[in-house]
């Protein structure tokens, strides 16, 4: 028996978006991780329900992301690996930053279409062929650690097992035994602060240079320390590099400009890929100007 | 008279009929040595930084290293504390980066025909590999624990 279309329409419509009541005293990011797992989607429920506000009222029915946001989700891993493999391709990033717009603004179908195109320009840029990995042996000769950083797999042999080792994967291989699996890869960790594209005014130094700026990012599990990469968006030149075992870095004073900074998680299993790229601009902070009363007013 | 004119044409022809280089009055000529093509380089040193030495294969004693220093098979390089060096290997260009406080050595390599390996040993310290382009290139890196290849000669042991 086939169920009528009419029927089947309102159906899809409906599962398509779900819906939460929001618990008393629950925050935004209290829903978001109890509905879709990811505290982060506060941002998207505000924008699916037009909120102007954080602060919603015990009771109120909210639409949530549903399915469709895994699928982007994925669409947009998926897309930053590609366009990270490939190195710099000016319209694949325009389409992944579109994406990745689309997405906090809770349109996951179009966010899922900009990802594929992303990806696709990822995909016919040219990939750097070049191949980067590590050996470290212990002052003992015991051990060997070999971390794969760039290009293809590297093959690490020892007591007649061959394994492939990938980029981003490390492996350590003890004198008599054989490589083991390498170790799962470290996920990129997820940046926090400042939001992408904000604006942050700061009042000069002598020299005319702002700050300071603060960057923060989730935790990654597994991760020992942060890579953190700040280059000037105007000639790409780094202007900040540094590994730290925080979840933030404070940037020194720095010209008025716009910045781009990613940062990597680092562990025994390597490094991660690089998070998402996140924009800043830094200008100057206006001087209030305060006459005093009398003739000079 | 005829007897004397005809014995010098005689013993010629007899003599042209012995086998060449095995005259009964030619001395044993001593065994050459065969020519032995000179080494040719397997990697050159670049980029030194502080204090970098090199032992050769036939010496005992470790020398200071100098810039763009050819190294054979069996020449082994070592860096003390905050010294850094490179390695340029001569096959294809694939380069080391040999990093502080480490001792590595340029493997004995077995030549193969139309193929050319870039071998390695680290016995200690950390190096930073790269190909350029890994389609073309190799380098086959072993420890005193594992053997490590890259690039396009992939060899299962």
């Amino acid at each position: 028996m086939r169920m009528p279309l009419f029927l089947l329409l309102p159906w899809l419509a409906t599962a398509a978006q779900d819906t939460a009541v929001v618990g008393p005293n629950e925050t935004l990011r209290q829903v978001a991780e109890r509905t879709v797992g990811d505290a982060a989607a506060s941002e998207e429920i505000k924008a699916l329900n037009g909120l102007s506000s954080d602060t919603v009222a015990a009771g109120t029915r909210l639409k949530v992301p549903g399915n469709d946001r895994v699928l982007a989700r994925k669409a947009l891993e998926t897309a930053r690996t590609l366009v990270g493999d490939a190195g710099v391709s000016p319209e694949a990033e325009a389409r992944l930053k579109e994406a990745e717009a689309h997405f906090r603004a809770g349109r996951y179908s179009q966010a899922s279409e900009a990802a594929n195109a992303a990806g696709k320009h990822g995909v016919r840029a040219p990939t750097p062929q070049s191949s980067a990995f590590s050996v470290e042996v212990g002052a003992d000769g015991g051990a060997t650690i070999v971390t794969v950083s760039r290009g293809p797999p590297v093959r690490v042999e020892a007591q007649g097992v061959t394994r492939p080792v990938a980029v981003g994967e490390s492996v350590r291989v003890e004198k008599g035994s054989p490589p083991p699996a390498p170790a799962t890869p470290l996920v990129a960790p997820r940046p926090g602060l400042p939001e992408d594209g904000e604006l942050l005014k700061r009042r000069p130094d002598k020299a005319g240079r702002l700050g300071p700026v603060k960057l923060a990012w989730e935790a990654v599990p597994g991760a020992e320390r942060y890579a953190v990469d700040v280059a000037s968006e105007s000639d790409g030149a780094s202007v900040f590099a540094q590994d730290v075992a925080a979840v933030d870095v404070k940037l020194p004073v720095l010209p008025a400009g716009r910045y781009r900074w990613t940062v990597r998680a680092v562990g025994p299993a390597g490094r991660s890929e690089p998070s998402t790229a996140r924009r800043f601009e830094l200008a100057p902070e206006q001087l209030k100007l305060e006459v005093m009363k009398g003739q000079w007013q | 008279m005829n007897g004397r004119r005809w014995s010098p044409m005689l013993l010629a022809l007899a003599l042209s009929a012995l086998p060449l280089g095995c005259t009964a009055d030619e001395k044993p000529s001593a065994p050459t040595a065969p020519v032995r093509p000179a080494p040719s380089p397997r990697a050159h040193l670049r980029g030194l930084q502080g204090a970098v030495q090199v032992k050769r294969a036939t010496a005992d004693d470790w020398s200071p290293a100098q810039e763009d220093l050819p190294l054979f098979e069996n020449d082994k390089v070592r860096t003390e504390a905050g010294a850094r060096a490179d390695l340029v290997f001569a096959s294809d260009g694939g380069t080391v980066h040999l990093g502080s406080d480490s001792l590595i050595g340029i493997a004995e390599t077995r030549p193969r025909p139309g193929q050319q390996r870039t071998d390695l040993t680290v016995l200690r310290g950390r190096i930073d590999a790269e190909l350029e382009k890994p389609a073309a290139q190799s380098l086959s890196v072993t420890t005193p624990s594992a053997t490590i290849q890259a690039g396009r000669e992939i060899v299962f042991q």
